[in-house]
């Protein structure tokens, strides 16, 4: 396992503790979904079944972790919407993007959903969110969240998402793009070997990535934002990205502003340098967080 | 929906209802609706009826949603109930009512709808959605 990571042992800090942390296995994490039920009467229905609650980050920002819980999608409360399991570090992306209501949002890799529902949830079901989803199959998921949570106010599009058309600007758009998804990986439950085969993002995958988030940014108002996402630890899908965009577009990054602990985005990776705003990007690792390895940028369009 | 559940009717004016093929699909009202009709749409907001034989059945989902607001047909049922409705059980039901649906509440959590018939309700919870439902914490 240590080979497997090993390219990224000069940027990880506490390397060590960050290998050792993927031979646990992740805990039950979920969001309390607020569009269907008040967080405190939640908290209430779980004491009384006896279910142990360790709430995550700030008072009030409605993430815990429930040690006990093997299985909440068997439970009542998750057939009724009113919570939804999710990796703590993917619901931090809805609210580092923190889309305002009655605004127009575009979630241009929508599938499931948790992301997309995390945001109509902020929106107060107001608005409009444009849930973007090229795969057929993948709508199935992304309807069935999404309609469990009782999302109101989405509409479904299912276009390849790096060419989305350019009919109509957006306030705020989600590209939480196709990744390598090494930042999920974890060793699996009592197994001394068996781990997965390290993903390899091919250069196709790296170009769709850049693609999408050029595209996302066209896709933005005057003044509007997109945070870009991947859960992966690669530089090359992340910082990189980044970097064409700034090249290429009048863009800005936005600083991040959030209680989890994260560090700073990379300017340097193996023969290759950034810009230096590419630190006010967000590296989220699972010995920090307990929870999926992430990466966020918050880009803005200037006016 | 006044008429079964109670729930008034001013509840739904700040959604608007699309008939789609044999279904009713329900969406949250916005100018910004305009914006994006000019967009390929796969769909839209949830599924809040749709047509069973001649009949308009609401959607759990929907009733999920909106069920809270019912004040009448509401079946409050415990954890042991709820079990035996899944197991397909007949539950006796002794409020003067008229055969049709009634709302399944678990303590004040709407799950869907129940089908009351002289006297009994039995679940129409969706089989695939509630097959491994348990209120048991661990396993």
């Amino acid at each position: 396992m240590h080979n497997f990571f090993s390219p990224y042992s000069e940027i990880i800090p506490d390397f060590d503790a960050f290998i050792e942390s993927l031979n646990r296995p992740a805990p039950v994490h979920f969001r309390v979904n607020r569009i269907k039920v008040d967080p405190d009467r939640l908290l209430g229905i779980f004491e009384e079944r006896g279910i142990a609650l360790r709430p995550m980050g700030d008072e009030g920002s409605r993430f815990y972790e429930a040690p006990d819980l093997k299985s909440p999608g068997n439970l009542p409360e998750y057939f009724s919407g009113y919570i939804h399991p999710q990796a703590l570090t993917s619901c931090l992306a809805a609210m580092v993007l923190a889309p305002e209501e009655n605004s127009l949002v575009l979630d241009m890799c929508s599938s499931p959903g948790g992301k997309t529902a995390h945001m109509a949830d902020i929106m107060e079901n107001s608005g409009i969110i444009v849930a973007n989803e090229l795969y057929a199959t993948r709508h199935i998921p992304l309807g069935h969240t999404l309609t469990r949570l009782g999302v109101i106010n989405a509409i479904y599009t299912e276009y390849q998402a790096q060419e989305f058309p350019l009919k109509q600007r957006f306030d705020y758009i989600l590209a939480d793009v196709p990744c390598s998804g090494e930042g999920r990986i974890r060793k699996p439950e009592g197994s001394e070997k068996g781990y997965p085969a390290k993903p390899h993002p091919g250069s196709r995958l790296l170009d769709i990535q850049k693609k999408i988030l050029l595209r996302g940014f066209d896709l933005l108002n005057i003044g509007g934002i997109i945070l870009y996402s991947t859960c992966t630890y690669n530089p090359a899908e992340n910082e990189e990205a980044v970097q064409f965009l700034l090249q290429n577009r009048d863009a800005e990054l936005l600083p991040i502003d959030i209680n989890f602990p994260h560090i700073n985005g990379l300017t340097a990776w193996e023969d290759a340098s950034y810009d230096s705003e590419l630190r006010k990007s967000a590296r989220f690792y699972p010995h920090y967080t307990n929870s999926v390895g992430f990466f966020m940028a918050r880009i803005g369009r200037r006016g | 929906m006044y008429d079964r559940f109670g729930i008034p009717a001013d509840v739904f004016d700040d959604y608007l209802m699309f008939a789609g093929k044999k279904a009713f699909w329900l969406i949250t009202k916005s100018p910004l609706i305009e914006a994006v009709s000019r967009l390929k749409i796969k769909r839209l907001g949830i599924k809040a009826f749709q047509e069973v034989g001649s009949f308009i059945k609401p959607t759990t989902r929907f009733i999920q949603y909106f069920g809270g607001m019912a004040k009448k047909a509401v079946f409050h049922i415990d954890e042991d109930q709820l079990e035996r409705l899944l197991d397909g059980e007949y539950l006796p039901f002794d409020q003067d009512l008229e055969n049709g649906y009634v709302i399944l509440s678990l303590k004040g959590q709407v799950l869907g709808l129940g089908l009351l018939i002289n006297g009994s309700v039995r679940s129409q919870l969706p089989l695939n959605d509630v097959r491994f439902l348990t209120t048991e914490v661990k396993g």
